[in-house]
């Protein structure tokens, strides 16, 4: 074992080829390649977004109103009960297209205040420094001690739900880390040398924070939202269940569990079937998150 | 001087502590002072005269300006008093000592389920990284990652109880009234939310016990002739174990968090189920004090991590005195 082993080699256990002297060591841009993992989680979550954005046009029965009898099989007749009936003999495929609306619009909503407002603030902090810094650690310090669960159902207790203080609540949620990893990201690349001719050049800090440094903090802090949206599904997920989500008779995934729950002995497909629609949408946001973080985020050792 | 500063480091962290603390019960009284109507019209429904949520208003304290509120808030809270529920004329105090219990147990249990089973698979892909064993376990842990407890909870309840019967499907027995019992009404709940850390624990050691067992003295160990199981637990585990440290003190705050979801889906009379019951009847008083209570537990632990961590690696201790 020597000294120049790299953390690459200490996690695969094989030595890197020997570079022969006068030359510069081959390096392959994607070493791992894209796993088959990976590609089937992105294309379930095109589907599932495909299915969502196309759910008005699509032949599928309205969410709210029944098709039949209540618990009938799945049947391949008609789109609308590929997967069979609810206990009210809704449409479950129109319930779980319908669910999958309200996670991925409030999902990528709140994703996208946090990850805006979380940069800007770990910008500003880890450049300017001093007070500014102090005052940004300390508030995100402060939101990071809150579970973001209690945070969320404290604000349930005193507005009511709805699909704005949803996305505001979980925005809210999301943006202590982005400014965690924006901090730590501006400051190491403050530090150098094009920074700091920049700053030589005259150009006036808003500029060098805008185009010089938030170009190199942009692609690994959003290797990072995969993982910060599944965050945010599942806690939307798990308001809905608690009955603290988006009212009904709107769908969603967390209140088709919940609503399904006390038969589970009887039907318990009326379960799996939402649960598998946020199981399979987590696990795929997981392994895309860590993908691209492994690409992007040079600071993740493989 | 060294041991100064040591101390010096843990006062630091500690004030640093009791800063944060203050400001999430701030925050907490802020944020409630913010309700659209009033605390007391919530309470007393639409019936209520002008005189009525008036004279209540004042009762509760809150046609005071806010931050007159919250140094009233705090006396009394450091006091040991979280107020009284309008609703329920019971202390918030007495009723979450007398809830505590259980959401206590269930997050102990959760987190030692957590803490040995992480501990054996992450052992176990560390010795063999790469090997279809470490493939293996790296992806169920992929998969437990993916399981949030509303999730877990209903899949297990069907499996465990519904077709195996191994537990019960919900309901509580105190450990007052035989401890076979309240174990076997604990442990579901408690798997059920103790999935998503194996999953966190279990990456980060692996990555931290790989990155180890590569450094320098692991090959001076195995060349004295030791064995590897002797290395890998008297050399390498200690070490890796660091970090875990503090993410077992941020998973403090997810488990409270998913207690709330459990307590409800099993029937638990913990602190999360009546959290959830104080919301939907709009006591105030109640959430209040209980997210503030929460709120205080969570950056206590991750503080006495922070300390810990700083306490037991002897490189910490040498980069906070330096």
């Amino acid at each position: 074992m020597t000294t120049t082993d790299t953390a690459a080699e200490r996690a695969t256990g094989q030595p890197r080829p020997p570079v022969a002297p006068g030359r510069l060591p081959r390096v392959t841009l994607d070493r791992r390649g894209t796993s088959a993992l990976v590609r089937l989680s992105q294309g379930w979550l095109v589907l599932i977004v495909a299915l969502a954005v196309l759910a008005p046009v699509l032949p599928l029965a309205s969410y709210a109103i029944p098709i039949g009898a209540p618990h009938t099989a799945p049947d391949l007749g008609s789109f609308s009960t590929l997967l069979g009936t609810d206990g009210l003999g809704r449409s479950m495929l129109s319930r779980v297209v319908y669910g999958a609306r309200v996670s991925l619009v409030v999902g990528a909503a709140a994703c996208l205040i946090a990850f805006v407002v979380g940069t800007v603030l770990g910008l500003l902090a880890g450049y300017f420094g001093r007070w500014i810094d102090s005052v940004v650690v300390l508030v995100s310090d402060v939101m990071l001690a809150f579970p973001g669960l209690v945070l969320l159902l404290a604000l349930a207790s005193i507005f009511s739900p709805s699909v704005k203080t949803l996305i505001l609540g979980m925005g809210v949620m999301g943006v202590p880390q982005f400014v965690r990893l924006a901090r730590a990201h501006t400051l190491s690349w403050s530090a150098r040398e094009f920074v700091r001719a920049a700053k030589g050049l005259g150009a006036n800090p808003f500029r060098i924070l805008f185009r010089e440094i938030l170009p190199n903090v942009l692609p690994p802090l959003a290797s990072y939202m995969p993982i910060v949206l599944s965050h945010i599904v599942v806690a939307e997920g798990s308001l809905s269940f608690l009955g603290l989500g988006i009212p009904p008779p709107r769908p969603s995934w967390g209140g088709m569990v919940s609503a399904a729950k006390d038969s589970i002995a009887d039907q318990p497909m009326l379960v799996f079937v939402p649960a598998l629609a946020i199981f399979f949408t987590v696990f795929a946001l997981n392994q895309i998150g860590d993908h691209l973080r492994s690409r992007f985020d040079r600071t993740v050792e493989q | 001087m060294k041991r100064n500063r040591t101390a010096l480091a843990v006062v630091r962290k500690t004030g640093r502590g009791v800063l944060v603390m203050l400001l999430v019960t701030l925050a907490i009284v802020v944020l409630m002072a913010s309700a659209p109507g009033s605390v007391a019209e919530v309470i007393l429904g639409q019936n209520a005269t002008k005189a009525n949520v008036a004279a209540l208003n004042k009762e509760l304290g809150v046609d005071k300006p806010v931050f007159e509120q919250y140094t009233q808030w705090l006396s009394h809270a450091l006091r040991g008093d979280l107020g009284t529920s309008p609703l329920t004329h019971q202390s918030v105090t007495t009723a979450i000592a007398e809830r505590l219990p259980v959401t206590l147990e269930l997050t102990v249990l959760a987190v030692l389920m957590a803490l040995v089973l992480a501990v054996v698979f992450a052992v176990a892909c560390a010795s063999w990284p790469g090997s279809p064993l470490d493939r293996a376990l790296t992806a169920v842990s992929s998969v437990f990652l993916s399981v949030p407890a509303f999730i877990a909870g209903p899949v297990l309840i069907y499996f465990l109880s519904v077709r195996l019967g191994w537990f019960p499907v919900m309901g509580w027995t105190p450990i007052g009234a035989g401890f076979g019992e309240n174990l076997r009404a604990a442990i579901m709940p408690s798997l059920s939310i103790a999935l998503v850390e194996i999953a966190a624990f279990h990456r980060l050691l692996r990555t931290d016990l790989i990155g180890t067992l590569g450094e320098d003295f692991i090959g001076a160990a195995r060349a004295r002739g030791m064995s590897r199981a002797y290395v890998m637990f008297r050399h390498a585990f200690r070490p890796s174990s660091l970090s875990l440290v503090t993410m077992v003190g941020l998973s403090i705050g997810r488990l409270v968090g998913a207690t709330a979801v459990a307590e409800t889906l099993f029937s638990l009379p913990g602190l999360g189920q009546l959290l959830i019951t104080s919301i939907g009847s709009r006591d105030v008083v109640m959430v209040q004090g209980m997210v503030a209570f929460t709120g205080i537990v969570c950056v206590a632990v991750n503080t006495l991590a922070d300390i810990g961590y700083g306490v037991v690696d002897p490189r910490v201790r040498r980069v906070a005195a330096a």
